[in-house]
């Protein structure tokens, strides 16, 4: 079990390094820079544009570039904004914590409605119970989050008053948006639930357990739907890279800082320090989170852990 | 100057032939639409101000956009103003002023007992190391009337504690008018070079409003600065302090939440309010909406003149024939703006409305000048072809800024272009602009001088941002002449000449005059505008 979470956390420094090399490359690409997509370049002498090149470490060739870069990340310094003139790093961790609590909120607004909704479909199969909350599953699915957010923000926060509609400052500013992001992912945990439970109440330990005398509620909660479990968990794992790209839309739509607000931002400005850092702090969460599905799945089912001659 | 296209500002002090150039006629509107300072505001309270895009920084010597400008101009003070309704300067550090004869020494008398809010002396020296930070700096790139400044700065000397005298290497007779710009706005130099490079995201001047702190990618929080007692009321509607404990400037990038935000009460004030919320936003009985013509080159496209198809003057024209500007602005700008016709608003005392009647709507005469030079339509498509290649044009539009460019392509797919619209924004599309492979840039600026207009379509253009295409001798000669003209009757008339010779040209085509709104909750009094009607000042602002 050590040797395979080693050999799974040791795999992910290739990824990440090959990551590292592919972004920057992708922006070498990219024709001109900062100084020429000034709107004052024609305003400045060549003499004067070389020092400002000099001055954001653009004069170098490419490969010498790509080391000092590589060497840079290595010490934890991806470089300064060419907006800004602050670190990037600084600049993304304090973006962070905004885009996490975002993701956490909605993975909980998705917890907390999927799951009691597939339950609840999945004990009252083809029933009315059952139709509704499937006919609700696939309107979250289907929903646009940005029209929803935008929707949820007129009726809510404009009409209602009942809640703000922009901003980061409090729990209260943080519902709509969790909502809006949540409401998809939690159509998928329902569906998954219903599914999961459905095949687990017909299995011949749930049928056992019943024969048994055990009450409906012990084998519902504490049988089948603790082994259902497995892959919903599974599941909430991956949906944390549906729920990072999610977040990008949904922290503009409410005005909230975060990871995609300021990588959108840096893309408009063509900061490209910003950009490759927020890229590579994006693909190390996923990564990462993977990793850690990876890791917990092999926990939960035996049958996934690997070179241990199981 | 400053371009409407992008929300960015700059001013270019090279131009005109005297500051009294300054012909541009908003006044009447202007005044019609500032609200009035309010005498018996209450004092305190806080605002909370809705902003587009959140600044990079807020060194005044460096700041490009609009939103960056409406902070700075609360945090620092400058040289002059234009107050609201008057194109001429003000007053603003600068008690008085004069200039020598050719226009290269200007002498300005400072207020007494102004200080920094860390409590340096704004003195002659003080003024001094401003202006030499400016030519010295060579670590950051200047906005563009920084960088337009550093051309011709050629020194500045301290007099005495409160007079100094800036000079220049070339005549600058709208110096006066440059210095009223908000990036001219007066740092503390030994500050500066004591933060470094958190200099720009750490302001410190001697406004009535001082930086308190700034979340990066919410919101930048000002207070009042007690000690502010010198505003010109002219321009602030107060003499100091400010009324308003805390001004807030929070930065909600879409424009549908913007007006949701303003709506739900979350801020105050926005800017930039999109056309289609106007109508609801005008009959909210909680709002109040404030809309001011601009002067300066009219909203449209340039036709670049350097690559085909818009080389061949009868391609260029159909394009003008080809244009509904009454279809643009019903559909787009929902009857809110008027249309332009050439190649300055109306505003101006030199205007001349030949070309409202030079290219009527007209699908028919398009088509017949295409047909005459060779565009011939595939009988499929519709799209006409010469000597095998299609008759397309790129329309480079900056997001947000440009949305008329969807009518203008249909405009030009029914007359046979083969119209495609491409958009970028703000670095990127200055870049994309610069290329010169673009055959339709969108553009538009406001201006106070119709010959920094003219300058936008002369092949040597300094102004940085707006790129014309021209390499017209006569257009170079017209451009000249207006520049040093001094007699002011004189250069009207070359000013009026320009026009319809550029417009016989087809050089631009105009679509519509810069109208911009903003929204802001009746609770507000005592805004002040600037003479541009574009800054706003909040100092005598207060929450009733």
């Amino acid at each position: 079990m050590a040797l395979y979470v080693a050999k799974r956390v040791l795999l992910t420094i290739p990824v990440l390094f090959a990551t590292a090399l592919l972004i920057f490359g992708i922006f070498q690409l990219i024709p001109g820079d900062v100084v020429q997509a000034s709107m004052t370049v024609k305003l400045m002498t060549s003499a004067e544009q070389d020092a400002i090149r000099e001055a954001l470490g653009l004069n170098k060739p490419v490969l010498e570039r790509a080391a000092a870069y590589t060497v840079a990340l290595l010490q934890g310094d991806m470089g300064r904004s060419f907006r800004t003139g602050q670190p990037v790093l600084s600049m993304l961790l304090s973006q962070l914590p905004y885009t996490l609590i975002l993701i956490a909120a909605s993975l909980f607004v998705a917890v907390l409605i999927g799951i009691p909704l597939g339950l609840a479909a999945a004990l009252r199969r083809n029933s009315w119970v059952d139709s509704s909350a499937m006919t609700v599953s696939v309107l979250g699915a289907s929903i646009p989050q940005y029209w929803l957010g935008l929707v949820m923000i007129l009726i809510i926060a404009v009409d209602l008053r009942w809640l703000p509609a922009t901003g980061s400052a409090g729990f209260e500013t943080l519902i709509l948006p969790a909502l809006a992001l949540g409401v998809g992912q939690m159509a998928i945990i329902a569906r998954l639930t219903r599914s999961e439970m459905v095949e687990v109440l017909q299995s011949d330990y749930v049928r056992t357990a019943e024969a048994k005398g055990l009450g409906r509620r012990t084998v519902v909660m504490g049988h089948a739907f603790r082994n259902s479990l497995i892959p919903i968990v599974t599941m909430l794992g991956l949906q944390v890279g549906a729920l990072l790209g999610g977040a990008v839309v949904i922290e503009v739509v409410f005005a909230r800082p975060g990871l995609g607000t300021i990588v959108v931002q840096s893309i408009l400005k063509r900061d490209i320090p910003v950009i490759q850092g927020g890229i590579l702090m994006i693909a190390a969460i996923f990564v990462l989170v993977n990793l850690v599905v990876d890791v917990s799945y092999s926990f939960l089912d035996p049958r996934i852990r690997t070179g241990e001659g199981s | 100057m400053l371009v409407a296209a992008c929300g960015s500002s700059t001013t270019s002090p090279t131009p005109p032939a005297s500051s009294g150039a300054a012909t541009a006629a908003p006044a009447a509107s202007q005044a019609a639409a500032t609200p009035a300072p309010s005498t018996a505001a209450a004092s305190g309270g806080s605002l909370i101000f809705g902003g587009n895009q959140e600044p990079a920084g807020l060194d005044p010597w460096s700041a490009i956009t609009v939103d960056a400008s409406q902070v700075t101009g609360q945090i620092y003070e400058q040289l002059l103003y234009l107050p609201a309704g008057k194109l001429e300067p003000s007053p603003g550090l600068a008690e008085s002023w004069t200039n020598n004869a050719d226009f290269t020494s200007f002498t300005f008398k400072l207020r007494p007992g102004v200080k920094f809010q860390n409590g340096d002396p704004l003195d002659a020296a003080a003024v001094v190391a401003h202006f030499d930070r400016l030519k010295n700096d060579t670590t950051q790139i200047p906005n563009a009337i920084s960088a337009a400044m550093k051309l011709v700065y050629a020194g500045a000397v301290a007099e005495d504690a409160t007079t100094v005298t800036l000079n220049f290497n070339k005549p600058q007779p709208s110096m006066l008018l440059t210095l009223a710009d908000p990036n001219t706005a007066i740092t503390n130099a030994k500050y500066v070079a004591e933060m470094g490079a958190d200099a720009p995201r750490k302001p410190m001047g001697s406004g009535p409003f001082k930086f308190v702190d700034w979340t990066q990618g919410v919101e930048i929080k000002l207070e009042r600065n007690p000690d502010w007692a010198w505003g010109n009321p002219d321009i602030f509607g107060t003499s100091g302090p400010a009324k308003l404990d805390n001004l807030t400037f929070r930065y909600l990038n879409d424009a549908q939440t913007r007006t949701a935000a303003l709506e739900a009460g979350d801020v105050q004030f926005i800017d930039l309010v999109p056309f289609q919320n106007l109508g609801s936003l005008r009959t909210n009985p909680d709002l109040q909406v404030l809309g001011i013509p601009l002067p300066g080159l009219p909203q449209g496209n340039w036709m670049n003149t350097q690559i085909p198809p818009f080389n061949d003057l009868a391609v260029r024209q159909a394009a003008q024939f080809a244009l509904d500007r009454s279809a643009v602005i019903s559909t787009v700008y929902f009857d809110l703006v008027q249309p332009a016709y050439g190649p300055l608003t109306p505003d101006f005392l030199d205007y001349v409305p030949t070309a409202e009647t030079m290219y009527p709507f007209d699908k028919a005469k398009a088509a017949s000048l295409l047909d005459g030079a060779g565009w011939v339509p595939d009988a499929a498509t519709g799209i006409r072809y010469k000597d095998g290649k299609a008759l397309t044009v790129r329309i480079l539009e900056n997001r947000g800024w440009n949305d008329w460019v969807t009518v203008l392509q249909d405009n030009l797919r029914d007359v046979g272009f083969d119209a495609q619209v491409v958009t970028e924004e703000g670095g990127g599309y200055y870049a994309a602009a610069g290329s010169q492979q673009y055959e339709m840039p969108a553009m538009g600026s406001i201006d106070t001088n119709p010959v920094q207009v003219m300058s936008y379509f002369t092949e040597a253009n300094l102004a940085g941002g707006v790129n014309g295409f021209g390499t017209d001798p006569k257009i170079e000669e017209m451009y000249t002449a207006a520049l040093g003209e001094i007699d002011p009757v004189k250069r009207s008339a070359l000013v009026k000449e320009w026009q319809t010779y550029a417009m016989e040209q087809s050089y631009w085509l105009s679509v519509f005059q810069f109208q911009f709104f903003s929204a802001f909750d009746k609770a507000i009094s005592g805004l002040t505008t600037d003479g541009t009607g574009f800054y706003k000042y909040f100092a005598n602002v207060s929450m009733q």
